[in-house]
């Protein structure tokens, strides 16, 4: 520094200094932010509303997330709570499904010391497998109990070779060698493309839904909002007041599981599960 | 559906000129530094930088769906019998996933949760990949076939063989086909082959599915089907023991429409159990199994005291005062009906009586309840439906539930109204090439014996319009047992599975054990299998088959094709098709070739051309039939092709919409009208009783009916009969959201789903037991437990549920198979995973209709193991 | 005074006791690289088992070990006969921890990037770089004791417990972060875990140092003697003061409005974990050393050592239980892919090999240390 003030200093020489240290400051801010705006879903809050009103507890959403994303046997990405409460007759059986909250604040990303579990472009509270230590921190600090650790290899049922009746029926494994399939003989290819290899998850990482982003990035719904058969699932842009999801939460009251812990989720559930009315009485002392 | 794609980016669109002419050369030196002082250098920046940067932008655009991976192929699933439309998703010639067509106005792109376990069931591992016969001469529950796989040729050569047998011996009436899952293929091999190898006995499976339904519209108004409800236009919804958001028909369309439905209608469930519909209902009536007619009749007295019967329809007393008063008689002539027939009589000889106090004794139900229903019900008059489910009248005398059920849209004027129930719309299918020319002598004489499961005997009325007109399949068991008409010799099934889906299912193992000769045609190795000589593996009805299926539902009919979107994984051949046209190969190598000559009349509509091999038969056999829907020139209604491949690329044809109304006055019924006074019964069952010589009253008394005289032809209320009166509780049994028929066991989403169903548990048989007889019986939730009946026995989980009626045990079927693969039985050919609750109850029928009792038949002793 | 290097039969039967157990240690290891964490009873509902449960113990060892140091720093007479056994085994605990660490992660090959690209959000993402910090002024400490730079050494004599504080509260935030899983205690953990570190380093001291004696069948001094019996008066009070807070916690815990909460304390106390709890982590761990440290008759060096070695055991079944606890409990009841009304978790025979392992280690080192380090030089006071 001292020898830059000890000679003379014309004013060319300085801006240009100057200005070349605050490019250099400024440039790579902007070309990550560019690099944010490049991607589609940049600016984008995305969010997941259920109408507990339309849904009837089919379960379709969370059979067809296994489909969609080759989900390991007895693994839920999406899953459901389900309760019977009440005396006979007065009784009532409510469902709730659920599935990664992809929280504003989510614990899992803050407790990931690799930042493996991270959030990601549409706050979409996603994982990389290449970072992951399988520490198993996220699920010891989610709330809601979505995130899976794949102690082995996955579908253990389809590298089963043994046949049933010898010669007349294949086994598990023959069956995905006949169809050139990939461990399982649904494997659905999409789920890898943004990321090969990550089609089925290895032996060691966690895993949980990723609101269907690779289906996300290339502007379709997550496969359980767009196979939902009641139309309950609806999904969108929280930051967008015209979105569908906004102009719902704007009419009714979002429900969040867990809402005194903070984490400020982004699956809220509208209406009740409980359909009807009750006959009209003032009850009695 | 998919979101529109976005092409551009959100903000400044820059075009490629712009983006060229920008050039950051172009700012000097001067201008910059100007700028960097006055205005901040980071907004400078930005200005001058972004224009480069978004052009590096631009090749990260988002892909438009079109990119996807694979095509998404039309067929049609039959995991149950809603017959939806489907798609299939076909990547690299494997089947990855499903979804509804889009192009069908009955179900659209809704899909249930079961259709997507069909891609557990045509890749599971324990799927028979070639033909089998048996090696072990001993047949019975605990007899392994000690199956070795073997050629098609072998197999075939075999079945030809047995079959020219019967006809060297002139004994082919001692053939039996019995129909399990079929399509529309089916008569190809149900009735062509039966007829013209000379034998009376092809058995469908309709008695053990919901016969009985029918009963109710056929003798009321002349409809022997299964119903559409226009629910979303309805104002009252009655579910009598029906689940349209699980099970019974159209369930993706009923899944799709029941929010909105509920948003307008009054939704009111009769069922002992709370199923998933009663959850999202606004009244849950957990009625006493088999009282149904109880509360139906009730409910029709109030609406009739009430005054709050449809006049438009129905009519109205001549002065306009109404004279129903319980208790009171009513003259004939008082009354002015339009549309109905013998709403007096029926009055007058059932309902007088049948007060809500009355139904309350009967049905456990509360007086509030039945009143507020059944005013509920007759205010939303005509847009009310009155859907009868399986649960009240697959019973012993449930024809009559389903009359007195079904008699309520009656009353409101919902037949064939909007928001009511309705029939199928037309469609145009044909049916194949007649079969009278191919049949010799030796046919015509075997297929005059009498059938093998009885109907039409005095004892077995099965009235499908005439006597003997039904099925009753179960029955079939003790005809072969018995030898009466005569033994079986040779049996073939295809797809069905008697031994586990028939009550009393070890009858079937006797029968089965019995006749020499059974083959079976099925994708696994099932209990029927077990008992079988020959196995042919069979395809999948939604991956690898050509056929066709028609069903209702959203006030159209579509008729949705079976395709073969993959090629077979396995050495298989179709069921319906292929096999009958390779069986009549092997027929006319062994000199009886009328069989291969009727087939091959089969000729491709659009080239003329006759079938070579089983697969172009199967092909121009469904061209044939769907012949009137595809082709322009034999145009009829409803969507219009411009030819056979246009017709099978969008793999569904839809009716035109539905014309309400259009039967008032134009019924099938013997008066034309709707019948409360079922003339059209009176007649028919006294055909019955004069082919066997007796009177009405004779066979009432003989097929376990309480009615007597006019009664009998009215709908009314009969006790319930319930086998093991020493019983704990009666059994409930119901049908699982999962449930492919009885298929999907071996699918481990099945299990790992199972407690979608309420109240049912993952991995987990459970039945379920009200907290109270809980207490009273000593048992404890998770206790394993045996259900014993007069006829058998199952193990299984207690669960304890606030959700089951006191008094009755509820117990999904679908579980209990000790064969099928290795998730669907614990120890496969030993021991079952679950309980079949076919093997606790009893073989009975509702005779009338002919179909097999599974409800509100039995009561069980509940033991602790 | 050298220590006794003669190979007598007695030291042949340990070598053979810690040789198998480092081989049986050996075979878990190599089972769970090639099958994976599935040969373990961990699982989605209770992620953290005895591995990391004795991961657990063997850092608050370390820490509790070296936190002696700082009384040493502090001139407490006598602590300068045990300073280097001391610092020798809070390495070697260290060590062990490492390698139980590597063994609970799923995938260890990317355990690098906590040092290059950590979470500094994340109580984890600090862990190993204050874990490597403490283990480097450890070595140096003990370095320099052995080089006789006792001058220096209390600088790091001073360094190094306050590192192993930093550590070991770190660690406690950890399960004290994971807030949903109220049984850990919230913000109450990292205090809670300096406490439980005290308690069992000064345990572990004094039984391996009584242990040591013993072995070799050496007398003590009696300034030794006199040390021990001062170290076992504070083993006394740790323990009197982990006392307090085990009550304060579970009295809190079955007082807790959430019903999670209430479950996992009633498990712990009256349900399926309460024989674990009350035997192991109670009576061995806190009631059986204090009585034998309160009373006067039973504390001398025999009685401490005893007390000190129960007290290792207890307070080993105690971080089972406390890993447990806080996951045994569905966080969501009627979920239904969760076990209800609990989660099962059983140790595997081979997560208990690799706990075997992580002893057999320590013992190995502490043998080859004690036979080559001159463990027993008395570390001078400055």
């Amino acid at each position: 520094m001292s020898k830059i003030v000890s000679r003379n200093v014309n004013r060319r020489d300085f801006l240009k200094l100057g200005g070349i240290g605050i490019a250099a400051a400024i440039v790579p801010t902007l070309i990550s932010q560019q690099s944010k705006a490049s991607s589609p879903l940049a600016g984008k809050n995305l969010a997941m509303v259920i109408d507990l009103h339309r849904c009837v507890g089919c379960g379709s959403c969370s059979i067809v997330c296994k489909n969609e994303n080759n989900v390991d046997g007895d693994v839920f990405w999406s899953s459901r709570i389900s309760k019977t409460t009440g005396r006979f007759p007065n009784v009532r059986f409510e469902y709730i499904t659920t599935l990664c909250n992809h929280c504003e604040k989510a614990p899992c990303v803050r407790a990931c010391p690799t930042k493996a579990m991270h959030k990601g472009d549409g706050g979409i509270t996603k994982h990389d497998p290449d970072k992951c230590i399988g520490c198993r921190y996220c699920i010891a600090a989610c709330p809601y109990g979505v995130i899976h650790f794949n102690a082995g290899k996955s579908h253990e049922f389809w590298r089963d070779d043994k046949p049933l009746i010898e010669g007349a029926t294949p086994s598990a494994r023959e069956v995905t060698q006949a169809v050139n399939g990939k461990v399982i003989p649904y494997y659905n290819p999409a789920r890898e493309l943004d990321k090969p290899g990550t089609g089925l998850r290895k032996r060691g990482i966690v895993e949980k839904c990723t609101f269907c982003d690779h289906r996300v990035s290339k502007g379709q719904l997550p496969y359980c909002v767009e196979a939902c058969p009641t139309n309950a699932r609806i999904f969108g842009d929280l930051n967008d007041p015209n979105s569908e999801v906004s102009r719902i939460l704007g009419k009714f009251h979002g429900m969040r599981l867990k809402e005194e812990l903070g984490t400020e989720p982004k699956v809220l559930y509208v209406r009740t599960y409980s359909t009807g009315t009750h006959p009209k009485t003032k009850g009695s002392v | 559906m998919t979101m529109r794609n976005e092409t551009k980016q959100s903000g400044n669109p820059i075009s490629e000129e712009e983006l060229m002419n920008s050039d950051i050369k172009k700012l000097n030196r001067r201008d910059f530094i100007k700028a960097a002082a006055a205005t901040g250098t980071a907004a400078v920046l930005a200005v001058s930088l972004t224009p480069t940067l978004k052009a590096l932008a631009a090749n990260n655009q988002i892909t438009s769906p079109a990119d996807e991976i694979g095509k998404w192929k039309p067929t049609t699933c039959q995991g149950c019998t809603s017959w939806c439309s489907k798609e299939v998703l076909v990547v690299d010639g494997r089947a990855i996933k499903v979804r509804g067509n889009a192009n069908s106005k009955v179900n659209g792109p809704a899909s249930c949760p079961r259709a997507h376990m069909a891609l557990q069931q045509v890749y599971d591992p324990d799927r028979i990949k070639t033909p089998m016969k048996r090696t072990n001469p001993k047949k019975g529950r605990n007899e392994d076939p000690g199956f070795i796989p073997i050629s098609w040729d072998e197999a075939l050569n075999t079945v030809a063989d047995k079959i020219m047998e019967l006809r060297n011996n002139q004994e082919t009436y001692k053939y039996m086909l019995m129909r399990g899952r079929y399509s529309y293929m089916r008569d190809i091999i149900y009735d062509r082959m039966t007829k013209i190898i000379g034998s009376p006995n092809n058995i469908s499976h309709s008695a053990i599915c919901a016969e009985a339904e029918k009963f109710g519209p056929y003798y009321t108004e002349g409809e022997w089907t299964y119903r559409q409800y226009d629910v979303l236009n309805a104002n009252y919804i009655l579910c009598w023991g029906a689940d349209p958001i699980s099970a019974n028909r159209q369930v993706s369309y009923y899944l799709s429409a029941w929010g909105d439905a509920s948003d307008r209608a009054t939704i009111a469930v009769i069922d002992p159990r709370l199923s998933a519909s009663a959850s999202k209902a606004d009244e849950w009536l957990p009625i006493k199994p088999g009282e149904d007619g109880a509360l139906a009749s009730a409910m029709a007295h109030v609406i009739l005291v009430e005054g709050l019967w449809y006049k438009d329809f129905v009519g109205d007393f001549t002065d306009g005062i109404n004279k129903f008063v319980a208790g009171q008689n009513v003259n004939e002539s008082d009354f002015e009906e339009i549309y109905t027939h013998g709403l007096v009589k029926w009055w007058n000889i059932e309902l007088k009586d049948k007060t809500p106090e009355w139904a309350a004794g009967k049905t456990g139900l509360p007086v509030d309840q039945i009143k507020r229903v059944a005013i509920g019900y007759g205010k939303a008059a005509p847009h009310a439906i009155s859907w009868v489910g399986g649960g009240p009248v697959m019973q012993v005398r449930g024809a009559y539930a389903s009359m007195a059920c079904h008699a309520l849209n009656g009353l409101v004027g919902a037949v064939d109204n909007i928001g009511g129930t309705l029939k199928a719309n037309k469609e145009y299918t044909q049916s194949f090439p007649g079969v009278d020319d191919y049949l010799d002598d030796i046919a015509k004489e075997g297929k005059s014996h009498k059938k093998i499961d009885h109907r039409g005997r005095l004892e077995f009325p099965a009235l499908n319009q005439k006597s003997g007109g039904g099925v009753v399949t179960n029955n079939a068991a003790d005809g072969i047992l018995n030898e009466d008409p005569n033994e079986i010799k040779v049996a073939i099934g295809y797809m069905n599975n008697h031994a586990f889906s028939c009550p009393q299912d070890e009858r079937w193992f006797r029968a089965l054990s019995k006749i020499p000769f059974v083959v079976h045609l099925t994708t696994n190795a099932s209990e029927f299998t077990w008992f079988s000589d020959i196995v042919l593996p069979s395809t999948h009805h939604m991956f690898e088959k050509w056929g066709y299926v028609k069903v209702h539902g959203n006030g159209y009919r579509h008729v949705t094709l079976n395709q073969p979107v993959i090629d077979p994984v396995w050495d298989v051949r179709t069921d319906e098709t292929e096999i009958p046209w390779l069986i009549a190969e092997k027929l006319a190598d062994r000199g009886f070739d009328n069989l291969l000559r009727h087939y091959k009349s089969y000729i491709d509509p659009e080239t003329g051309k006759e079938p070579t091999n089983g697969q172009e038969f199967a092909l121009y056999a469904l061209k044939h039939a769907t012949h009137k829907l595809w082709d322009p020139e034999e145009y009829q209604a409803g969507d219009k092709f411009n030819g056979w491949e246009d017709f099978r690329s969008t793999g569904v044809w839809n009716s035109a919409p539905y014309p309400f109304k259009k039967r008032w006055g134009a019924m099938k019924t013997d008066t034309e009208k709707f019948e409360f006074y079922s003339e059209t019964l009176k007649r028919v069952l006294g055909e019955h009783a004069e082919k066997h010589e007796t009177t009405t009253d004779e066979v009432l008394s003989v097929c376990n009916y309480q009615a007597r005289g006019e009664k009998a032809f009215v709908p009314h209320y009969e006790e319930p009969f319930t086998h093991g009166d020493s019983g704990d509780l009666v059994l409930v049994d119901y049908k699982s959201r999962l449930n492919r028929e009885g298929r999907s066991a071996n699918c481990s989403w099945y299990h790992e789903f199972k407690d979608l169903d309420p109240g049912d548990e993952s991995w987990d048989d459970v039945a379920k037991i009200n907290p109270i007889d809980g207490k009273k019986l000593g048992i404890e939730n998770g206790d394993r437990i045996k259900l014993v009946s007069p006829t058998g026995e199952l193990e299984c989980t207690a669960k304890l549920w606030e959700g089951t009626r006191p008094g009755t045990v509820a117990k999904c079927y679908g579980q209990g198979h000790w064969v099928y693969g290795k998730v669907a039985a614990k120890e496969f050919g030993i021991i079952p995973r679950g309980g079949n609750n076919n093997s606790i109850i009893p073989a009975d029928y509702d005779r009338l209709s002919g179909s097999t009792a599974y409800y509100g038949v039995v009561k069980v002793k509940v033991e602790k193991v | 005074m050298t220590e006794n290097k003669t190979f007598n039969s007695r030291f042949i039967v340990w070598m053979v006791i810690l040789l198998a157990g480092l081989g049986l240690g050996i075979w878990g290891v190599v089972t769970t690289f090639l099958s994976g964490l599935q040969t373990w009873g961990i699982g989605d509902e209770v992620p953290w088992g005895i591995v990391t449960a004795s991961y657990v113990f063997f850092v608050a060892a370390s820490a509790g070990c070296i936190t002696v140091s700082l009384g040493h720093a502090l001139g407490i007479k006598g602590f300068d006969l045990i300073i280097k056994r001391g610092v020798f085994l809070a390495i070697i605990t260290m060590i062990a921890g490492g390698l139980l660490i590597v063994m609970h992660v799923g995938n260890p090959v990317n355990l690098w990037r906590l040092i290059t690209a950590p979470n500094f959000g994340s109580p984890l993402g600090w862990l190993v770089i204050f874990y490597l910090l403490y283990l480097i002024l450890l070595i140096i400490d003990f370095y320099l004791i052995h080089k006789k730079d006792f001058v220096k050494a209390r600088i790091f004599g001073i360094l190094a417990p306050l590192s192993a504080i930093t550590v070991h509260s770190t660690l406690g935030s950890v399960f004290g972060f994971a807030s949903v899983r109220h049984y850990y205690g919230g913000a109450f953990a990292p205090v809670y875990f300096i406490v439980i570190a005290v308690v069992i380093g000064t345990a572990l001291l004094l039984f391996v140092t009584n242990l040591h004696y013993k072995f070799n069948s050496k007398s003590m001094s009696s300034e030794m003697r006199s040390v021990i019996v001062s170290l076992g008066k504070f083993l006394g009070i740790a323990i009197g003061v982990l006392a307090i807070f085990v009550i304060w916690k579970n009295l809190t815990g079955l007082s807790n409005p959430d019903p999670s909460t209430v479950k996992a304390y009633q498990y712990m106390l009256a349900g399926p974990g309460a024989w674990w709890y009350w035997i192991l982590a109670i009576g061995l761990g806190l009631l059986a050393p204090l009585i034998l440290i309160i009373n006067r008759n039973t504390r001398t060096p025999n009685g401490i050592m005893l007390a000190s070695g129960l007290s290792i055991i207890g307070m080993l079944a105690a971080r089972f239980d406390f890993t447990i606890g806080g996951q045994v409990i569905p966080i969501f009841e009627d979920l239904q892919h969760i076990q209800q009304p609990w989660a099962d978790y059983a140790a595997t025979f081979t997560e208990v090999s690799i706990v075997v392992l992580a002893f057999s280690l320590t013992a190995l080192l502490y043998t080859w240390g004690s036979r080559k380090l001159a463990l027993e030089e008395v570390a001078e006071h400055v």
